[in-house]
Parts: C-alpha cells; structure tokens; sequence
C-alpha cells in the first residue's frame, strides 16, 4: 500500500466505463445553448442545467466582450489583497435589490459560495444538519467547519424536527441546510414546514438555490420566493453558472452580519475574484432574467412536455414534474450502456452512478433549457423509448 | 454480543426491505453485503430514530459493521 495504491480503484471503475465515460466526452465546437458536435456528431444538450438558455445571449456576449476590452483578462487575486472592481461590488448591489436583502456576498464558483458561506457562519460550538440529498458542495462545507455534523432524511421535516429536539438547547446554535430544487431527481424541499420547524427550535436556514434561481418564483427568485417565505429564510446561496449563464456564485441574507462574513470565510479571502467579463455577463444575465419572465414560463413548458411524454410511456421517472427529470436504471450495466446509446443518438444528458445517485440506484438525468425547441424535446423523448430500460 | 447487535441486525433488514441470511455481526456492510455509503447512511437515520438518539456524521466513519453500530450506539446511550 502507499499514497498512491488508492487510485487502482478508481482506474479499474474508469477501465470498466471503456469509451461510455462520461468524463471523457469532448465537446468539439458548441453551436448554441442546446446544441453541439461532439465525436464528430451533431448532438442536442439535455444536460448542461442551461436553464435559460443565455449562453448565447447577444447581449451578455457584448457585455462580456466590453468588460475584457476595458477591465483585462483577469483580477489575478483576491479582493481581500487585489481590491475590489466596480463590477463586484455593483454585481453585489443587485443582487441584494433583487431579493430585497440588505447584502449580498459574491464568490468566485458556486461550490466556494457554499463553503465561504458555511464557513464563515459554523463554530465550534454550532451545529449543521445537512437534508441526506444536499450537495456536495454543502456536505464539504459542513464537513470542513468545526461545527457538528448531522444529517436528516430528504425533504422530511419531521425528522429534522425530531433531530433538533435531540440537540436540546444547541439547536438554538445549529444552521438547517436544504435545497431550492435539488438536482438528481428535480424535486423541490417543503420550504413552508421547513421553516416552522427551525423556527420553533430557534435555528437558522441556509437554502442552496443553484437550480431554482430563475426557475421558481414570480420573479425567478427561486423556492424561497415561489413559497412565500423571504422574510424567514436566513441564508439564500446560489451560482451563476445555471440559469446566469457564467460562473461564480453568491449568498445573499436578510442579517446584518452578511456584511461582515467576507473578514472570516476562507473560501472568499484565499480565492482570485471573478474576472471583469464574468462578472459583467452575470450582471447583464440577471438584468436578462429579470426582463424576460417569459424565458422561465418557456422553460416549465419544456419541462412539462418531456415530463409527460416520458411519464406516457411508463419510464421509471421522478416523482415530481421538473427542470430536471430523471429517468431511473437499477442496474450499473445498464444505466451505462444507455446513456452511451442516447450518446451515440445525439442526445446528450448526464449518467449519475452510486453513491450520487439516491437509494443506491443509477439515473439518466435530463435538465431542460427554455432554449430548447418542442422538436428537439421530441427527438430526445424518441431516443429514451428506443431505449432499453 | 453486546446488546443492541440482535436489533441493529433487525433494523438494516428492514431499512433494506431484505431477509440478509447471511448477515452476522461482523459483516463488513460495505465490502461484504456491498451496500452504497447512501445505504448505509440511511440505515443509520433508521437507528437514530428507533434509539431517539443523534449521530455526527464523522462519528461513522468508524462503522463498517453491526458490531461497529452497536459499540456506537452504547458509547451513545
């Protein structure tokens, strides 16, 4: 054994992939937000959560393109060290207009928004209990801070409730963790009995909104906004690299003390800031969104007509209709083979194989863009049915 | 044996809806019976609500058995 020996492990799953490997596809040229060659194919992309379709955008592509004239490449450091531009700290005021917060705190990638969130917040003496489904990003975020870590079953309030009351007076000291939509099957988190629970234990809420900014909401502010519930939330994270069409990610709050979470969060102090074109077209994304409702309501069409059609022809699919719609596979082998097949038919989606996949299952996950056409969403449905599942 | 294994043993055949006829103490959950860590995660939700007790989640990194669970589960209690 040495440092070393563990990745024989991985090599041999990678070996076993052969050329069904998700990791080794190559995007070759990119025609449109849901269009692209890839191994020599023209191919329809159903899995690159493109959620409204502003990858292509003229407008953010001419926001971007002025930012790199004027501003440069690059901020090559961190704000803490470099300074901050403009461009953040209006990126930052807008952000805050839009949800009605008083701060709001940019970072450079969505899973750093999450860690420089989480550790900024959790000490010693506190307490996070993370929804079994949460991120990654939210589990190493829990995982690195001092605090102690529980977890509660998906989208069930009454086992955080029960969790909480075994905490006794430190769960007046512990940070609730839970998704706007979460990615593997697109279902949605029961915000509303959410709340009363920390609520009534005097906890805080933190919601990771990475697939629901844009998507839910009268005016795409996500679940929080969809379900009412902006003036009890305490912490909403998101990206940009979703429905904003950039990268990068944010926390916004309805505390005071955000303003201050940049003086204790590694994530955000040890990180090069977002660069000027990235910033400028997150900006211009969001006056997008912001602009055009009629992008979301384009979107949960989409959804609604792959939902149905698959739901029709009795797929194993997820149990709520979504921007993401899983279709499940019980078995590795096969859950392989057809997402290859839906490869090599030119449809693009993603392959999640345990452990991201929930019950030790494995899915084809599909996520709609309010870019695709009903004519595309029928050439993916046509190549699912042709499928062996 | 200490006390809890019998009901531990109960408990992952029901959170797994499987006889495990095969399942002792000292069964590696992971390696042996090749349950997913999200299985294994879930098992544990079962053992937490069924004793009204909680588990930090880097306290299972030491759980790879039955026997495992239940020294868990007594230092716990």
């Amino acid at each position: 054994m040495s440092l070393l020996s563990k990745f024989e492990a991985i090599a041999k799953t990678r070996a076993e992939l052969g050329e069904a490997d998700p990791s080794k596809v190559v995007i070759e040229k990119i025609l449109s937000p849901t269009e692209a060659m890839i191994s020599g194919r023209h191919t329809i992309l159903a899995g690159t959560n493109n959620y409204l379709g502003l990858t292509f955008d003229p407008e953010c592509i001419r926001a971007g393109q002025e930012a790199l004239a004027e501003a440069g490449t690059g901020t090559t450091g961190s704000r803490m060290a470099n300074g901050n531009y403009a461009g953040h700290l209006a990126l930052e005021q807008e952000l805050a207009d839009y949800y009605g917060y008083p701060h709001a705190m940019v970072f450079s990638t969505g899973y750093s928004a999450n860690l420089g969130t989480m550790l900024a917040l959790l000490g010693p003496e506190d307490a996070v209990l993370l929804d079994a489904d949460a991120h990654a990003s939210l589990y190493d975020g829990a995982a690195m801070s001092p605090a102690s870590v529980y977890r509660f079953k998906h989208n069930d309030p009454e086992s955080l409730d029960k969790r909480l009351t075994r905490l006794k007076e430190k769960a007046s000291q512990a940070l609730v963790v839970i998704e706007g939509i979460y990615s593997v099957i697109g279902d949605r988190a029961p915000l509303a009995e959410f709340v009363e629970v920390k609520n009534r234990h005097g906890a805080l809420l933190l919601v990771d909104e990475a697939h629901s900014l844009g998507v839910l909401g009268a005016t795409g502010r996500g679940l929080v906004e969809e379900a009412g519930m902006l003036d009890e939330v305490d912490f909403v994270v998101g990206t940009f690299s979703k429905s904003l069409a950039s990268t990068g990610g944010f926390c916004v709050s309805r505390h005071e003390e955000l303003a201050l979470f940049r003086y204790a969060s590694r994530p955000y102090v040890f990180t090069a800031s977002p660069c000027p074109s990235v910033i400028a077209t997150t900006r211009c994304a969001l006056r997008q969104l912001r602009a055009h409702p009629e992008l979301k309501d384009r979107l949960w069409h989409n959804a609604e007509r792959l939902y149905a059609a698959l739901k029709g022809r009795n797929l194993p699919i997820g149990p709520e209709m979504s921007t993401v719609v899983a279709v499940m596979v019980d078995e590795k082998s096969r859950a392989v083979s057809a997402w290859h097949k839906l490869l090599q038919s030119g449809v693009y989606c993603n392959l999640m194989l345990p452990p991201s996949a929930p019950g030790g299952g494995c899915l084809l996950r599909f996520s709609m863009s309010a870019a695709h056409s009903d004519e595309q969403i029928d050439q993916i449905v046509a190549a699912v049915a042709k499928l062996d599942l | 044996m200490s006390n809890y294994e019998p009901e531990l043993m109960d408990l992952l055949r029901q959170a797994l809806d499987q006889p495990l006829p095969d399942l002792k103490a000292d069964t590696d959950l992971i390696d042996e019976l090749s349950l997913e860590s999200i299985q294994v995660m879930d098992f544990i939700a079962e053992v937490e609500d069924h004793y009204d007790i909680i588990i930090e989640v880097d306290r299972l990194a030491t759980v790879r058995t039955i026997t495992d669970m239940s020294a868990l589960v007594a230092e716990i209690m």
